[in-house]
């Protein structure tokens, strides 16, 4: 186990350096002047270029490549382009506003889908089935931005119990924060998950396995809850992992429509002022998260399923 | 079990994430609900939407609407607009106590208020700060946009410790807008800007109203009011400015008090029904965003003045401003400039006749009419409803102008590399039809020269009036000159004005301003409202 898991980080360098300088060529070959985008309209071309040459974009893309790349081995993002504010210190403020909000929607979608799942599974074809099953088709065919404004209607402006904008601070108030925006996500991912836990315990219950436990005469919830559910989660988990990844840097809608701090939107808005830096650093700081929640649900799997281990 | 382990697992990291956030979030947050709106109204806190990062916040350097609002309540220039107004004869003394000119207005003598204070304990202004502010923006090693501004100013120099002169190379009637607490005329600190370093954009150190407190990413800008303000101690404790994009969420937030201010939308509907709440009132600011369309006279078809005339006469700017922004907000624009600046003047403007529109393409060779190149545009709303607007009105008259969409980086970079034949454009300047004029119609301002700016048009035909109206002393004559460079650029249909385009805001009604808005517009140099020492929150 313990020599598995360092054999995966020792892989995940490699894939790291790759992204990273993909990340860079890709962003040079846009276009648009993050000089201009400082200045104005009303700059001249030769204040233009006097802004370049002091930001360095001036240089030959292989010049500033080698510049970025010993920084990063420093452990130095460089400043913002826009604000000349360090980007690490961006980073490190937004953070965990993101894994907060991240961790509760999947915490939230886990919360709702696996029961349910589960429920829908073993009355299946009944009403109920049914009315889970329509209420998981319009979760998954409605966009969280969407939800959220009606998350934000509802309990924000007709019944007024949560605030519509910011993060708060402390526990409490943090939390009171984070209600609306982590259920407008997580109630999507609850649908998703209630599907794939539905699908999977469906796939396992005609499994000899369960028809061997129903033989001993175990009780219905000791063959769901101890055999079925254990070989169900896999698919879960993976589901589950992958959520995590999209909501990290893809909560954009949902940060922009409860006027939250982000990741995602840090991102967003340096794609949009050309603030290559922040962007770099935000991209490669995805890249690394991804490739970490990978590695925690390739370990899951090892925990959930001891045959995955012996392999 | 292994589930209940997963979950507890999870619970935990949302926990330390909170806790983290919670770190990082800092002393100050009235950014929840109602109760905690209440809870924090012992202290006057305004709080107000900004759409988008404000980011920089050394004034040399501020362009954004964002940051532009933000640092309005912390700095003075020389002299300001009269609260509530952009009127030229209602400019009242800032920083200047008071001012004088020669008779040819190439000589300006302001002397410098005493006794006001720095924020945050660097000592009293003195004139040779005021000095040092100038000579840096107009330095070209600081790189400041507004360099170019001070093109005509030869010298600044002090006479004691409250007096400064700025000689000019040539007259300058309208110096007084250079000086103004806008872009460049902003006074910051010696000592706090050479402290910062390369943290210049951070600091914000000024004499106004309001100090900064605390810049949070992505959240807010939190001031808090300056008790030694020179004209009296702020009514407000604070302001904290909002970054908010989402229009429904500025809307929602209005509505039940977690914001005083906010952005409003820019469309007739949103306008007609947001004007029956009883929560707040919808106000714009003047002078409005003046939104044209610019044709690149150096590019085949445009060349041709026929192609012009036709594409003009294709287009009514009555239709769009009646029909899609409604006449509350936006006014119809009366010239190929706006209308109420400083040596504005109404002509004759052609539209809104497509048999002309074609027969003049037919005599310009294009019988059965003709297709534009690709035409990239931003996806910026303001500019993209325009285009797919004149888009279908061109294609009646049998004009074809295909749109490629790109991000608005991607715009401002392409119709820099003069990659357009039609270019859409919104602004605000000093209401002076100088500073119009010389970015957008003077040949030196070409996009491609080493003076570029906005001329997107390769236009030089009013160089030679308006180098003269900035050297005639007397404004009589100075409007005269004016009413002939704005003739000449309507007769060459080298730019169609579209809208007048004010972008409404919602006050609350516990929000006293400070100054009355006028038929529900409020006098601003940037789209937001100025928040003075006497703005106030009633209980």
């Amino acid at each position: 186990m313990f020599q598995y898991t360092v054999r995966r980080i020792i892989f995940t360098v490699p894939t790291v350096i790759l992204t990273v300088s993909i990340i860079f060529f890709v962003l040079r070959v846009l276009p648009g002047n993050p000089a201009v985008l400082i200045l104005g309209d009303s700059a001249s071309a030769e204040q233009i270029a006097n802004l370049q040459a002091k930001l360095g974009t001036d240089l030959p893309i292989w010049e500033q490549y080698i510049h970025y790349a010993v920084n990063i081995i420093q452990g130095d993002f460089g400043n913002s382009l826009t604000t000349g504010r360090p980007v690490t210190e961006q980073l490190l403020s937004l953070i965990p506003h993101t894994l907060e909000l991240a961790l509760a929607a999947v915490f939230i979608g886990a919360l709702i889908g696996i029961p349910v799942g589960i429920i829908t599974a073993v009355k299946r074809n009944t009403f109920i089935d049914g009315f889970f099953r329509l209420g998981a088709l319009i979760g998954i065919s409605m966009p969280a931005f969407f939800l959220g404004l009606l998350l934000l209607i509802a309990f924000s402006l007709k019944i007024p119990l949560f605030p519509s904008l910011g993060a708060g601070k402390g526990i409490v108030e943090n939390l009171h924060h984070l209600v609306l925006p982590a259920f407008s996500l997580g109630l999507i991912n609850a649908a998703l998950v209630m599907r794939i836990t539905r699908a999977s315990m469906l796939e396992e219950v005609n499994r000899d396995y369960v028809r061997a436990a129903r033989a001993k005469g175990l009780p219905k919830s000791k063959v769901v809850g101890k055999h079925i559910l254990r070989n169900t989660l896999i698919p879960v988990i993976t589901v589950i992992g992958l959520d995590i990844t999209t909501l990290i840097s893809g909560a954009v809608l949902t940060e922009t429509v409860f006027s939250r701090p982000g990741l995602g939107s840090l991102a967003v808005g340096a794609i949009k002022t050309r603030d290559y830096p922040t962007l770099q650093a935000c991209l490669i700081l995805f890249a690394i998260l991804i490739i970490f929640v990978n590695l925690l649900v390739d370990l899951s799997y090892s925990v959930i399923n001891p045959k995955i281990r012996a392999k | 079990m292994r589930n209940k382990k997963f979950s507890i697992g999870i619970v935990l990291l949302v926990m330390v994430s909170m806790l983290l956030s919670g770190c990082f979030s800092g002393e100050t947050s009235e950014l929840a609900g109602n109760k905690t709106s209440q809870k924090s109204s012992d202290k006057k806190i305004l709080r107000v939407s900004i759409v988008g990062e404000a980011e920089k916040l050394d004034p040399h350097w501020s362009a954004t609407t964002p940051e532009v609002t933000v640092i309005s309540s912390i700095y003075n220039g020389l002299v300001r607009f009269a609260p509530g107004t952009t009127d030229l004869e209602k400019i009242e003394p800032d920083l200047a106590e008071s001012w004088d000119s020669n008779e040819d207005k190439t000589v300006w003598t302001f002397h410098v208020r005493k006794g006001v204070k720095w924020h945050k304990g660097y000592g009293e202004l003195t004139a040779e700060d005021v000095k040092w502010s100038f000579d840096r923006v107009m330095d070209p090693k600081t790189g400041s946009p507004w360099q170019s501004e001070y093109s005509n100013v030869d010298s600044v120099k002090t006479d004691g410790d409250s007096t400064v002169i700025f000689t000019l190379k040539h007259p300058d009637n309208g110096f007084l807008m250079k000086v103004l607490n806008y872009h460049g005329g902003n006074i910051v600190c010696r000592k706090a800007i050479e402290e910062a370093g390369d943290d210049h954009m951070n600091i914000a150190i000024g004499t106004g109203p309001f100090m900064l407190k605390e810049y949070r990413t992505q959240e807010k800008v939190v001031l808090v009011k300056n008790p030694d303000y020179f004209r009296g101690e702020p009514k407000l404790d604070g302001i904290d400015y909002i970054m908010m994009d989402d229009p429904t969420a500025i809307e929602v937030a209005v509505e039940n008090g977690e914001l005083h201010l906010g952005n409003g939308q820019a469309d007739k509907n949103w306008v007609e029904q947001k004007k029956q709440s009883n929560n707040f009132s919808i106000e714009v600011p003047k002078p409005k965003v003046f939104r044209a369309i610019y044709l690149n006279t150096s590019k085949k078809p445009f060349d041709d003045i026929r192609v012009r005339q036709a594409f003009a006469y294709a287009l009514n700017a009555s239709e769009y401003v009646k029909g899609y922004l409604g006449t509350t907000a936006a006014s119809i624009p009366t010239s190929p400039l706006p209308s109420s600046y400083f040596g504005s003047t109404e002509v004759d403007l052609i539209g809104n006749n497509a048999k002309k529109a074609k027969k003049l393409l037919a005599e310009a060779g294009y019988p059965n009419g003709l297709t534009l190149p690709k035409q990239y545009m931003t996806t910026d709303k303001n500019h993209l409803d325009v285009a797919i607007w004149a888009q279908d009105k061109l294609r009646k008259v049998g004009i074809e102008m295909p749109i490629e969409q790109v991000d608005h980086a991607t715009y401002q970079a392409n119709i820099r590399k003069d990659l357009n034949n039609v270019v859409i454009y919104g602004y605000v300047r000093q209401p002076y039809l100088d500073f119009p004029l010389s970015q957008f119609f003077y040949g030196p301002a070409t996009v491609g020269k080493d003076t570029a700016v906005t001329n997107f048009i390769h236009y030089d035909k009013v160089d030679e009036l308006l180098e003269t109206v900035r050297v005639t002393a007397d404004p009589e004559q100075q409007k005269q000159l004016y009413k002939q460079i704005v003739e000449q650029i309507n007769e060459d249909v080298v730019a169609i004005p579209i809208a007048e385009e004010g972008h409404p805001f919602m006050r609350r009604n516990e929000v006293d301003l400070g100054y009355k808005p006028v038929d529900g517009a409020f006098g601003s140099m940037f789209d937001g409202y100025p928040i003075y020492e006497t703005t106030d929150i009633k209980q």
